[in-house]
């Protein structure tokens, strides 16, 4: 009995070590080796997966129909998957087209990248990208996808880098209401949502209005949309507004993003 | 040879956790494999075997992971030395005890995930989703945990039966 109560107190001691001293991402570390040494495993594993997802969706799927037709269907299927693939092709060059539009519309110059695994955790939102600082990557650069902010990057390896996604609760961003400009940090929860948080009782923001970076933080260009209010209530007894925000991103489905290469990293950012 | 076998197996399912599981639609239900594999270091395997493995996933999913570096190593390590301690009392075959350290494996983790939470004072709620997800996580645990020991435990015998026939083969 005294030893499990023993063990339950170490555990708690530990805990609040470990929330003691814990650095998210330290500047220096195991960080970027791990990440280079694992990421050529997942992007190996994802590029696999997609495959069968395609060979799946565009052939086998076709191949079980009726058994009469088999030659008819066959060719079916052949012209099904060609079709299919033409359609996918379409699809992802719409995507790219429109991330190229999303790039020739921003002054600063940026990478496009393709995400290769996602965090181990369901609380924490994280993605590893392949890209790395061998394609002009570093920490603290903002990463975007055409409808809006995705993240930042958090740790960066020569051919990967990890993403810090803005739903993650480790992560804060600059916003400002469109309609009304009202300021505040936008906060990630653990679910897919934010908190808008720190904007005053007497800001005007009503459910609906769009939330879009300020700028301020250094990290992200001015005026790029983070999502829509869900729900913005006064509480009498608190100073700021309670404020929900739903991202623009859909962060479960993201697979390719642009990495915005600002010109110089400042001092603060290097400290990251 | 064994470790180096560990280290697969342990690299195979990090693999199926951070690039599969997000793709399918259970993904939310989906729980840490690496917890089954620790617990299945812990009951069945020595210690030499079973700590290095479990230091070197710890560090390796923290730095993959957005959570406070240390916390995956801190779930692992303990999550290890308990499964050593219990089985200085329960047979580690046990079947109840097998139905159910899994299970136990996903519910410390969610709670010490909880707990670094709350003292981080990120100030972010925790959502009854994300809530909901974690009592999923245990369910699907529940059910799914004995069933992973057995599977893992099966791998490890035909991988020790192939060896033996391959070192037996290099001999003569």
């Amino acid at each position: 009995m005294v030893m499990i109560i023993g063990v339950i107190v170490l555990i708690i001691a530990n805990v609040l070590i470990l929330s003691a001293v814990s650095q998210r991402f330290p500047s220096s570390g195991p960080g970027g080796f791990t990440l280079s040494l694992l990421a050529p495993f997942q992007e190996a594993v994802s590029r696999s997966s997609r495959f069968v997802r395609d060979i799946w969706r565009h052939y086998f799927a076709l191949v079980s129909t009726s058994q009469e037709n088999r030659r008819l269907q066959g060719a079916l299927a052949e012209a099904e998957r060609l079709r299919s693939d033409r359609i996918e092709l379409a699809q992802a060059n719409q995507r790219l087209r429109e991330l190229l539009a999303f790039k020739a519309g921003m002054a600063p110059e940026a990478v496009a990248a393709e995400v290769v695994g996602r965090d181990p955790s369901a609380w924490y939102k994280t993605v590893v990208i392949n890209k790395g600082t061998a394609d002009g990557l570093r920490k603290g650069l903002p990463v975007m996808v055409p409808l809006g902010v995705a993240g930042q990057v958090v740790e960066v390896s020569e051919h990967y880098a990890q993403v810090l996604l803005i739903v993650d609760p480790g992560s804060a961003v600059d916003g400002l209401v469109q309609r009304s400009r009202a300021r505040g940090i936008i906060r990630g929860e653990f679910a897919d949502r934010c908190r808008f948080e720190y904007v005053l009782q007497k800001e005007d923001v009503d459910v609906g209005d769009v939330v879009i970076t300020s700028g301020l933080d250094g990290v992200y260009p001015k005026g790029i949309p983070i999502g829509e209010v869900t729900e913005a209530a006064r509480m009498s007894s608190e100073t700021f507004q309670v404020i929900a925000v739903r991202p623009y991103v859909d962060f479960e489905r993201i697979e390719e993003v642009l990495v915005v290469l600002a010109p110089e990293a400042s001092p603060v950012q290097e400290e990251q | 040879m064994n470790v180096a076998f560990h280290m697969a197996v342990g690299l195979v399912l990090l693999l199926v956790q951070t690039t599969l599981l997000p793709r399918l639609a259970v993904a939310p239900a989906g729980y840490d494999l690496l917890v089954a594999y620790t617990v299945y270091l812990g009951l069945r395997r020595r210690a030499s075997e079973g700590l290095p493995v479990i230091l070197v996933f710890g560090v390796a999913v923290d730095t993959l992971s957005g959570g406070p570096l240390g916390l995956f190593l801190t779930v692992y390590v303990w999550l290890y030395w308990i499964a050593r301690w219990v089985i200085r009392f329960i047979h580690p075959r046990n079947r109840l005890l097998s139905l159910l350290a899994v299970a136990f494996g996903v519910a410390f983790e969610h709670l010490i995930y909880m707990a670094t939470t709350a003292m981080l004072s990120t100030g972010a709620l925790l959502p009854a989703p994300t809530l909901r997800a974690a009592l999923t996580q245990i369910l699907l645990a529940l059910v799914t945990g004995g069933l992973l020991l057995g599977l893992l435990a099966y791998m490890q015998r035909a991988y020790e039966g192939w060896l033996s026939a391959f070192l037996v083969r290099e001999a003569g």
